[in-house]
């Protein structure tokens, strides 16, 4: 049985109630398999912190989620009248905001900034939940056109105007020097913000007057800006009408009372159906409307009968999600001793299927092949994988697998040192994660063979990768496939993200790329290194990172691991600590001399993919790295694992990643619940 | 009444130590069922784990004499040198038999005193001796509270690595790692009006009543693997429950409400509200005023990990692990020796905050804690499970050798030490992890 992950349960909701925000991440730290997946049911443990926070987050799910059924909209408008003068023809200033720093045309409903009053608090913004708000606000300038151009600004163009929206003293800057009084421009913000109160500001960001604004009043240089409103909180996927009963009849026939039983029944059936991925039984539902009545009945509960009935509501569905029904994926054992397969039914399937490809809930689609029954029909199975693959949820399987089997999601949190590496910075390490996201996509399209993961001589860079590893970039400022012939790059391996996150801050480390490949693309993983191993020499002056290297693990205790593991890195010591392609190392020419994988030999990335690539270690690895995610499960490679069974159906298909997928899909332990033991 | 909490609860202060959470704290009157009028000043035990040991052990052996000097890095124990004792030859030689990496192994045992044994799903450790105190001490709202500041640890994510508590064999205890979450588990509920209290309280039973009975009803249609696994759900609903019914008032100041937002940034100086200076006293104090309350009496306190690199208010941006294994190199000396120095600011400013809170007996709250310092390995680079770095602190005339540093004459295993600090709670355990025998030479 698997209770959600972080992502599943973020995803879950989102997809639930349309919750915006990641809250999963509040839960305590998901316990990962020795392969690194963090969705084994087996490891996967309920701390009673984990509980209290499911008791709390069902709470403030529900909150927020009422909160956008009922989203604010709140205009801002506090200006003091004050005697009018006229700005421009047509603009006159007549009121001041928050003591006199801000002018106002009653005619018009403008408000002008002066540049030199930063993080002024216009207003408060009170939030009923914690979610995501947009505050938009109409905004023009009144720019000087420089005269000579003896300033910063050629003579003939207006100087810029800035105009910062700052919420909690967090600026948001917007150029708006073309924004015209005939034609403002209306700029937003959309943020996420707790519930409570929040300082609103607004000002207009200008340099002192250049000396070549021959006016040289602030308020001929200035952003003006009104018709503020706030709303929220909000969501990219719609947050359903919890209170919604259409289809609830009363006695004679017609629309339900909101506060009769036959509404508050459809509510919760609706609700349930969803929130625990099958239809409730009559008892459940019975039991969920018993805690409604608790409410509607209390003499203690404030409000009128529908006050009530709501709150009733309120408390139910937070019951629902956590319940066990909701924070795990239970699947039924009639005979708890019994211990016997069985197959999974239509709920079940598409549960596994959602929870593979999506990390979330089925969508309604899912839910009627469930309903029909026609979801385990094999042809229905292989079209809704296919729909699911292309489906924009399917990035989760992208963030999720590819994250965990090579390692990205470590990649944001690596910090070389930036004084030794002085090109690297965050928009590269951006990139690289994205490169190395985007060639993973793409060999989940059918056509690709996962083989070639390895010595595929294209990669996917946006601008800021392609100048730095040099090559020729895309078109567009996105991330785009690009060719490596001709450059010293070839497949998996000479992507950044693998080669930056297995490199300590200060230098490369032919250990952990040694391990790296072996633990995630060969399954062959060394073991811990033994106690008291003596400091490696950091000195730069005693030579390359190799010679030093091999100083250190010549002691036979340690020799034993690192001979498999330093060849490996070694042989791509002509990337340094951030991914660029070097030619020495510290001065000392590269040696890639005398190196091999097994037995094969290896002198550069490129021999090196070719002996991953042929190794007999690298498909049952692959296939036990989906296999075991897919199922939620480490699976072991033995015999009887059916490891080699799916290898050798991943063969006949041309080893498409998207195949292999169905083959998963397809098996026996994917289609089965393996009664008593998981 | 007036409930000036009420007051504080609505101004909600970021973490600044020195005015927020400050503890005025004047005799206690405590509302907890295990502290019945009249009855004993309850005796507490706090763990503290730092990552990757000290910097070879010998460097930070105080100065002998009476009072003894600390050296430079332990320097911000001096003031409470008097209630601090340092224990040398202390070994933790369980840890060895364990897998996972070094820090890993020394991580998982350090509480358990057993090996921690991981393989593909499933691992397999002992009870860690919070557990046992936890389990031994009954009344309070919270059997026992874990605490920490970052979720990777000594030697990065993972369940040996993340967890030193340990309820059973199978299953470590998460930490809290958010202020004000931590806050809200601790004080929300004691800082409603008794009307709001009581609303909340039977909507919540009901809640609870409901998922518990969910739960039942389930588990008879489960296979027996996956009945284990509700039963950690179970277990965790039975003690909100518990602790639900076990709410009751408090009259020691609440705490205001940490700000969301905590970092662990050090980008900014050492005062900064939010950052990682910040998140370490804002989460120690909470643990303080959660004894002032009686809200428990039991907690294990985990330092940010080895993996934290972002000392930019110590002058410097090296990983802490990373420096642990190169000792001898650079200026890493001086950078371990500030890490260390930091910390045990925290610690210090924790046993602070424990000695001014006053108990009916007229001792002080320290007087009524022991308080243990230690790490997964002793040595960060030897990765040695020998000579751990011990200090502990508080425990009043118990301790017999306060204000001493104490190099035991051979080598004892840490499980000694823990089994005294188990008779400290009441529990005369005979035998923990590989223990021999209580630390005699250490406590009345």
């Amino acid at each position: 049985m698997h209770r959600l992950n972080r992502t599943e349960y973020s995803n879950t909701v989102r997809d639930l109630l349309g919750e915006p925000l990641a809250l999963g991440a509040t839960q305590p730290e998901d316990q990962i398999n020795q392969l690194g997946f963090d969705n084994d049911g087996t490891s996967l443990l309920t701390s009673s912190l984990l509980v209290e926070r499911w008791s709390d987050l069902a709470e403030e799910l529900v909150a927020n989620a009422f909160a956008r059924m009922n989203p604010v909209a709140q205009n801002f408008d506090n200006i003091v009248a004050a005697p009018c003068k006229t700005l421009q023809a047509g603009i006159d200033v007549c009121g001041t905001v928050n003591g006199g720093y801000y002018m106002s045309s009653a005619a018009t409903g403008y408000w002008g900034m002066i540049s030199a009053v930063t993080g002024l608090t216009v207003d408060q913004m009170t939030l009923p939940a914690d979610g995501v708000y947009t505050i938009s606000l109409s905004a023009f300038a009144t720019p000087v056109v420089a005269k000579s151009g003896a300033g910063k600004t050629p003579a003939g163009q207006p100087y810029p105007v800035t105009l910062a929206v700052s919420i909690d003293g967090n600026p948001t800057n917007f150029d708006i020097t073309q924004a015209t009084f005939a034609a403002p421009k209306t700029v937003t913000v959309t943020g996420s913000f707790t519930k409570g109160t929040h300082a609103l500001a607004i000002t207009s960001v200008r340099d002192a007057i250049d000396p070549d604004n021959q006016d040289g009043n602030w308020y001929t240089q200035t952003a003006w800006g009104g018709k503020m409103s706030l709303t929220g909180p909000t969501s990219v996927v719609p947050t359903p009408n919890l209170l919604d009963c259409t289809g609830a009849v009363d006695a004679d026939g017609g629309p339900a009372d909101p506060t009769s039983d036959a509404c508050v029944q459809t509510v919760l059936q609706n609700f349930t159906s969803r929130a625990w991925r099958r239809p409730p039984t009559d008892d459940e539902i019975a039991q969920l409307m018993a805690l409604v009545a608790g409410i509607q009945n209390s003499a203690d509960e404030p409000g009128d009968a529908l006050a009530k009935t709501t709150q009733g509501i309120k408390i139910a569905l937070q019951a629902a999600l956590l319940s066990p029904h909701f924070v795990y994926r239970p699947e039924l054992d009639p005979d708890p001793n019994a211990g016997t397969p069985r197959l999974l039914n239509g709920y079940e399937l598409a549960s596994r299927l959602s929870y593979f490809l999506w990390s979330s809930m089925p969508d309604d689609e899912l839910f009627g092949h469930a309903a029909d029954a026609t979801l385990t029909n094999k042809d229905e199975l292989e079209r809704q994988v296919d729909r699911m693959l292309t489906d924009p949820k399917a990035s989760a399987f992208v963030e999720s697998f590819a994250g965990q089997w090579l390692q990205l999601r470590q990649v944001p949190g690596v910090s070389p040192d930036t004084t030794l590496f002085p090109k690297f910075n965050n928009d590269v390490r951006d990139g690289m994660l994205a490169e190395t996201q985007a060639f993973f996509t793409a060999f989940l399209q059918p056509g690709h063979s996962f083989p070639n993961m390895l010595d595929a001589n294209f990669t996917f860079v946006n601008p800021t990768l392609a100048a730095y590893y040099g090559l020729k970039p895309g078109a567009g400022a996105g991330t785009t496939q690009v060719s490596l012939a001709g450059s010293q790059r070839v497949g998996l391996l000479s992507q950044g993200s693998f080669l930056t996150l297995t490199s300590h801050a200060n230098r490369t480390s032919p250990v952990l790329r040694g391990k790296f490949v072996l633990k995630q693309l060969l399954c062959s993983a060394p073991p811990p290194p033994p106690a008291n191993v003596p400091p490696f020499n950091e000195d730069v002056t005693a030579g390359s990172v190799r010679k030093r290297l091999e100083a250190h693990v010549s002691v036979p205790a340690c020799s034993a691991c690192h001979n498999l593991m330093d060849p490996i890195g070694f042989s791509l010591e002509n990337f340094d600590a951030v991914g660029q392609h070097r030619t020495d190392d510290n001065g000392a020419a590269i040696d890639t001399s005398g190196l091999a994988l097994s037995d094969t030999p290896i002198s550069d990335v490129t021999t090196l993919a070719a002996a991953v690539k042929s190794s007999p270690l690298f498909v049952p690895c692959v296939v036990q790295n989906f296999l075991s995610y897919g199922l939620g499960h480490q699976v072991d490679n033995t015999d009887d694992s059916g490891i080699p069974a799916l290898a050798a159906a991943s063969a006949a298909t041309g080893y498409e990643l998207s195949s292999l997928i169905h083959i998963i899909v397809k098996s026996d332990a994917f289609l089965n619940h393996q009664g008593g033991s998981q | 009444m007036t409930r000036s909490w009420q007051i504080s609860r609505r101004t909600v202060l970021r973490g600044a130590m020195g005015t927020a959470l400050a503890l005025p704290f004047l005799d206690v009157m405590r509302g907890s069922s295990a502290q019945a009028a009249g009855a004993q000043v309850p005796k507490r035990l706090v763990f503290c784990f730092i990552p990757v040991g000290f910097r070879h052990m010998d460097v930070y052996k105080p100065i002998a004499g009476t009072p003894y000097m600390m050296p430079p890095v332990l320097a911000p124990l001096q003031s409470l040198v008097n209630k601090v004792t340092i224990i040398g030859n202390l070994a933790n030689h369980p840890a060895e038999q364990g897998n996972g990496d070094a820090h890993e192994r020394g991580t998982a045992s350090l509480l358990t005193c057993q090996p921690a044994l991981m393989s593909g799903s499933t691992v397999t450790n002992g009870v860690s001796v919070d557990q046992l105190a936890a389990q031994h001490i009954t009344g309070t709202a919270l059997n026992s509270l874990q605490v920490g500041t970052d979720e990777s640890e000594a030697s990065g994510k993972g369940v040996l690595s993340s967890n030193i508590s340990w309820k059973d064999q199978n299953t470590p205890i998460a930490k809290e790692t958010d202020p004000s979450r931590l806050w809200s588990r601790l004080f929300s509920d004691l800082s409603l009006s008794p009307a709001e209290l009581a609303l909340r309280r039977s909507r919540k039973t009901n809640v609870l009543h409901y998922a518990n009975q969910s739960a039942q009803d389930l588990r008879k249609k489960l296979g027996k693997a996956d009945q284990q696994k509700l039963d950690q759900y179970l277990t965790g609903i039975q003690e909100l429950e518990a602790q639900l019914a076990a709410v009751s008032a408090c009259t020691a100041p609440l705490p205001a409400q940490p700000a969301a937002g905590f970092s662990n940034s050090g980008d900014m100086s050492v005062s900064d509200t939010t950052g990682v200076t910040a998140h370490h006293d804002v989460m120690f104090d909470l643990i303080a005023h959660a004894f002032a309350c009686d809200l428990t009496r039991v907690a294990t306190y985990m330092f940010v990990g080895g993996t934290f690199a972002d000392w930019g208010f110590l002058g410097f941006k090296d990983e802490h692990h990373f420096m642990s294994h190169f000792p001898d190199q650079d200026d890493y000396v001086t950078k371990l020796d500030a890490i260390c120095n930091w910390e045990m600011a925290r610690f210090a400013k924790f046993l602070t905050t424990l000695d001014s809170i006053k108990e009916a007996d007229g001792t002080t709250a320290l007087d009524n804690t022991l308080v243990v310092v230690s790490s997964d390995v002793a040595d960060g680079h030897l990765h040695n499970y020998t000579n751990l770095p011990i200090i502990l602190a508080g425990g009043g005339n118990t301790v017999t050798k306060a204000g001493q540093f104490i190099d035991l004459p051979s080598e004892q295993p840490l499980a000694n030490l823990y089994l005294s600090m188990l008779q400290f709670v009441g529990l005369n355990q005979p035998t923990f992890g590989n223990s021999t025998g209580p630390l005699s030479a250490l406590m009345v």
